[in-house]
């Protein structure tokens, strides 16, 4: 039962990292059909904002770490996909390839590859117990801030003008921009949006770690990516729940697998994810024959 | 076939006379233009599948390792497979192959792998089929990492074989070459190209698409584990991380900087690619220019590499080569050649080839 209780507390923590990022993933291909490989750079740089700031009082820091991260994201779509946009699919990959590959090195020449480490509210790595299941305040922390940004993000795609353009956008760009809505505008709203759950993310994964490094963007995007994929490239909704189910999937290998086939847990994990990838190619909350028919 | 003979020879040619000029160079062009010529082998094995189907597989350089742990397994003198690999299982302990055999088993061996992932892979398209891939690349990393009893895992493994000299190495590069424009040529490469520019259009003629996709899919892994024990042997050395997103995003970039269609562009592109990165390298370990120093700098290869491929994809989508084979590059250009964008994107359609 405990063992029970703790795994889904597990579950939920790592989940709620996947569906951060994944968020973020979705939120831009909906729009552009851009798979942001970026997006762990935008966690990367975030965290060595933390690394500088950690000094500071944390709203200071967070604060530091959110405007650092969207004033990067709404750069990056201004530099390097603005020009792109349209393009096919693999090309807007392969630019954020590039984009990811530049800034991964840009940060090695300024901070070279040794990692750093931070300690981020020290005060959350207690934890509660209640009998003899223990959990740390930085997983109620992680959770409870996930589910708040996901409220305030349903909340602002339903009721607020820009919000409802950019799901328009997402339905139809060209026929949201017939309407009138300014593609700029959304295309950017979107990435502001990527880099303020990126930069929230980055704090909480440098609080829950503690290390930062060049590569530490890419655990995150690659399990943001797959969860997006697991649950409908571009389906927010399905985003949120690809990444749940993803985390329970992870938690589950954690516990289940023989400590000899620990170190297989990805190899697993994606195996998986290719084999369902290939049952459902349009995720689980896309329709299954949203293929063209000859 | 008259066609991809010419083209094929002129591509030798040039690789041949390439090879040449980096030949007479001191010890370290020699080393860069070895470094180039496993590229190739790997650029124009990627070009078989991704050039011609479209579609973009991030997973070719899991074939890759592969190909580069056959390859050591089946070469390694058995005192030191004892010694590196102790409790290999005996059928695997006693292989000794000779070189070119070695080339050809991993090429065998990753081909057959891809056999086995091909059925799903081809199914699927556009960026469901890249992520799928991306996530063969991901859990081949993660076996390399871990299969200690065949890999050493992150300690990788010492080849102790002679490692092959530069016209050995031009030879697989040709032979790499003459197979990518030999597939061009056939029914199914063509039938695949006609499916890259438009799957409905060539499905309504009658294309299967997942069997040429798969054909495809199959021969560059071949040529890719190729690529892979070539990369083995003239090392000496490997461990999993060598075949994984650093490598992968090299690969790319000089498929895209060529031009991402024809067996050329692969060619091209990686030349292009490796002087500009030989050329980053000098620069990154500091030099003195007219007595300032330029301090040195790690990263900065790779930074300019980056940057070189965004200005390519900004700037010019098709690749160095535009879209056209060597044979027609040498011919004069045609005159209806207009600049500004291209017709399909007048009407926002998404260009089919970038």
């Amino acid at each position: 039962m405990t063992t029970a209780a703790q795994w889904v507390v597990d579950a939920l923590t790592a989940g709620s990292f996947y569906a951060l990022f994944a968020l973020g993933i979705a939120l831009i291909f909906g729009i552009m059909q851009l798979v942001n490989f970026a997006h762990g750079e935008l966690i990367m740089v975030g965290a060595y904002v933390v690394y500088l700031t950690h000094a500071w009082p944390w709203p200071l820091m967070l604060a530091a770490a959110v405007a650092a991260v969207v004033v990067l994201a709404l750069a990056m779509e201004r530099i390097a996909f603005r020009p792109v946009r349209g393009a096919n699919p693999a090309t807007l990959l392969i630019t954020s390839f590039a984009v990811s590959f530049l800034l991964q090195n840009l940060a090695q020449m300024v901070f070279t590859t040794l990692p750093k480490s931070a300690d981020v509210l020290p005060g959350l790595s207690r934890s509660v117990s209640a009998g003899r299941l223990s959990v740390s305040w930085l997983s109620v922390v992680t959770i409870v801030t996930t589910a708040a940004l996901l409220a305030g993000l349903a909340l602002f795609l339903r009721r607020t003008r820009l919000g409802v353009q950019m799901r328009a956008a997402a339905e139809d760009f060209q026929m949201a921009r017939l309407c009138g809505v300014r593609s700029n505008r959304v295309v950017a709203a979107a990435f502001a949006i990527g880099g303020l759950l990126a930069g929230v993310g980055a704090v909480l994964l440098v609080a829950q770690t503690g290390g930062i490094s060049i590569t530490m963007g890419l655990a995150p995007v690659l399990f943001g990516f797959t969860a997006a994929a697991v649950g409908g490239l571009g389906s927010l909704p399905g985003a949120v729940a690809g990444g749940y189910l993803l985390g329970a999937g992870t938690t589950l290998l954690q516990y289940a697998l023989p400590y000899q086939l620990a170190g297989y847990r990805d190899a697993f994990l994606f195996l998986g994810v290719f084999a369902l990838m290939s049952v459902r190619p349009g995720g689980l909350l896309r329709a299954p024959d949203a293929a063209v028919r000859v | 076939m008259r066609t991809a003979a010419v083209r094929a020879g002129l591509l030798c040619a040039v690789v041949v006379l390439l090879a040449a000029a980096g030949d007479a160079g001191g010890p370290r062009l020699v080393r860069a233009t070895g470094t180039a010529l496993i590229m190739l082998v790997l650029v124009v094995g990627l070009s078989v599948f991704i050039g011609t189907s479209g579609v973009f597989s991030f997973g070719h350089l899991a074939f890759m390792g592969v190909g580069a742990y056959v390859t050591v397994i089946g070469r390694l003198s058995p005192t030191q497979k004892s010694f590196q690999l102790p409790h290999l299982p005996a059928p695997l302990a006693g292989l000794e192959l000779s070189a070119p055999v070695a080339v050809l088993v991993s090429g065998a061996v990753a081909a057959v792998l891809a056999a086995v992932l091909a059925a799903p892979v081809v199914r699927l398209s556009g960026l469901t089929a890249s992520l799928a891939t991306f996530a063969i690349l991901i859990a081949a990393n993660s076996v390399f990492d871990n299969w200690e009893t065949v890999t050493r895992g992150s300690a990788g493994l010492i080849l102790d074989a002679d490692p092959p000299g530069i016209w050995t190495l031009v030879l697989w590069a040709c032979l790499a070459v003459v197979v990518a424009t030999a597939f061009q040529q056939t029914r199914t490469g063509m039938r695949l190209a006609a499916s890259r520019e438009d799957e409905v259009a060539a499905r309504a003629v009658g294309v299967r698409v997942w069997y040429e996709r798969g054909a495809a899919f199959v021969l560059s892994a071949f040529v890719v584990g190729a690529a892979g024990s070539l990369f083995a042997q003239y090392f000496s050395s490997l461990n999993p991380d060598s075949f994984f997103l650093t490598l992968t995003f090299m690969a790319v970039a000089m498929l895209v900087v060529g031009g991402l269609t024809t067996v050329s562009g692969a060619v091209l592109g990686t030349f292009v690619v490796s002087a500009a990165l030989e050329a980053l390298r000098v620069v990154e370990r500091g030099l003195y220019v007219g007595g300032w120093k330029v301090p040195s700098r790690s990263g900065l290869a790779e930074v300019g590499l980056a940057l070189v491929l965004l200005v390519v994809l900004l700037l010019r989508p098709s690749g160095l080569t535009g879209g056209r084979e060597i044979d027609r590059l040498l011919r004069r250009r045609p005159t209806s050649r207009r600049r500004g964008p291209q017709p399909e994107e007048k009407h926002g359609h998404p260009a089919r080839t970038p």
